[in-house]
């Protein structure tokens, strides 16, 4: 399996993040936390909620989906906003069917939160960026300067 | 089965709802058909429930050709996009064109089908837009 390459949003050195990190990946070079987006790619959807010890924002999506592009780089800005509290892990729903089906996503784009393995919200539709950011807070009760 | 796409919009329910089907006039989709649910179930049965349209979306170009390559098409005619009123906005949710292609089976929908998609999502699209 390959790990994905994450660039840092600071100093923009890349750093290779095996999918099934369970802690909080930081930075090589400048040693911050790294903005974690990422593709499920190869790797089990269920020891990745269930190993991460941040809590998991999995945005179902499709390369096909209008709707899933205009969420997108609103995902990439939120990534940066918290990262070292959460993670981002997009799923494309026709490359893992079985986690769309395992979740009962029957629309797209679908935005589902764990914390500590359980989901805790969930999503659908795409919305800006500043209301999906709020949702991931008070569903986290965080605060917004956190 | 993934079967729709959907967007949360902000601002009045009427406001969207015609946003939406200039939206698809725009990409060729004409209005065939709009359907009050609100008002139809409030009248039939006493329902109360929020907002709730199914506009009838048609392209009448691809019709045409989906007609010819499989009579049965019909049964997934038109393009149905709901507008309905939920706690996060006014939703808009269209369905997925792609199904007209795994639900038949038919290797003669599947380019017709993609072509649909794209024009939906291009519709959509344009209702992110500011």
């Amino acid at each position: 399996m390959t790990h994905p390459e994450i660039t840092c949003h600071r100093c923009n050195a890349r750093n290779r993040v095996p999918a099934n990190t369970s802690g909080r990946p930081t930075c090589g070079k400048c040693h911050e936390d790294l903005a974690w987006l990422s593709d499920l790619g190869g790797a089990d959807f269920a020891s990745v909620i269930e190993s991460s010890s941040v809590p998991v924002l999995v945005d179902l999506w499709a390369r096909w989906c209008g709707p899933c592009r205009v969420v997108a780089p609103a995902l990439e800005d939120l990534a940066k906003a918290r990262a070292g509290k959460l993670r981002i892990l997009k799923v494309d729903v026709d490359e893992a069917p079985s986690v769309s089906e395992r979740l009962g996503v029957r629309g797209i784009p679908t935005l589902v939160l764990f914390n500590h393995g359980a989901e805790v919200a969930r999503t659908v539709g795409a919305m800006p960026g500043e209301r999906i950011r709020q949702w991931v807070d008070t569903s986290l009760a965080w605060s917004p300067a956190s | 089965m993934i079967f729709e796409e959907a967007m949360v919009m902000s601002g009045p329910f009427d406001e969207v709802l015609q946003r939406v089907k200039d939206a698809f006039a725009a990409e060729g989709f004409g209005t065939l058909t709009e359907i009050d649910i609100q008002a139809t179930l409030a009248a039939k049965v006493g329902k109360e429930m929020g907002r709730y349209v199914i506009v009838g979306a048609c392209n009448p170009h691809l019709a045409s050709r989906a007609l010819d390559v499989e009579p049965q098409i019909g049964v997934l005619l038109p393009c149905n996009v709901v507008v309905r009123e939920a706690a996060a906005g006014v939703m808009v949710e269209a369905m997925d064109p792609g199904l007209m292609a795994s639900v038949t089976g038919s290797a003669a929908v599947t380019p017709i089908a993609a072509e649909a998609r794209q024009l939906v999502n291009q519709a959509l699209a344009r209702l992110a837009a500011p």
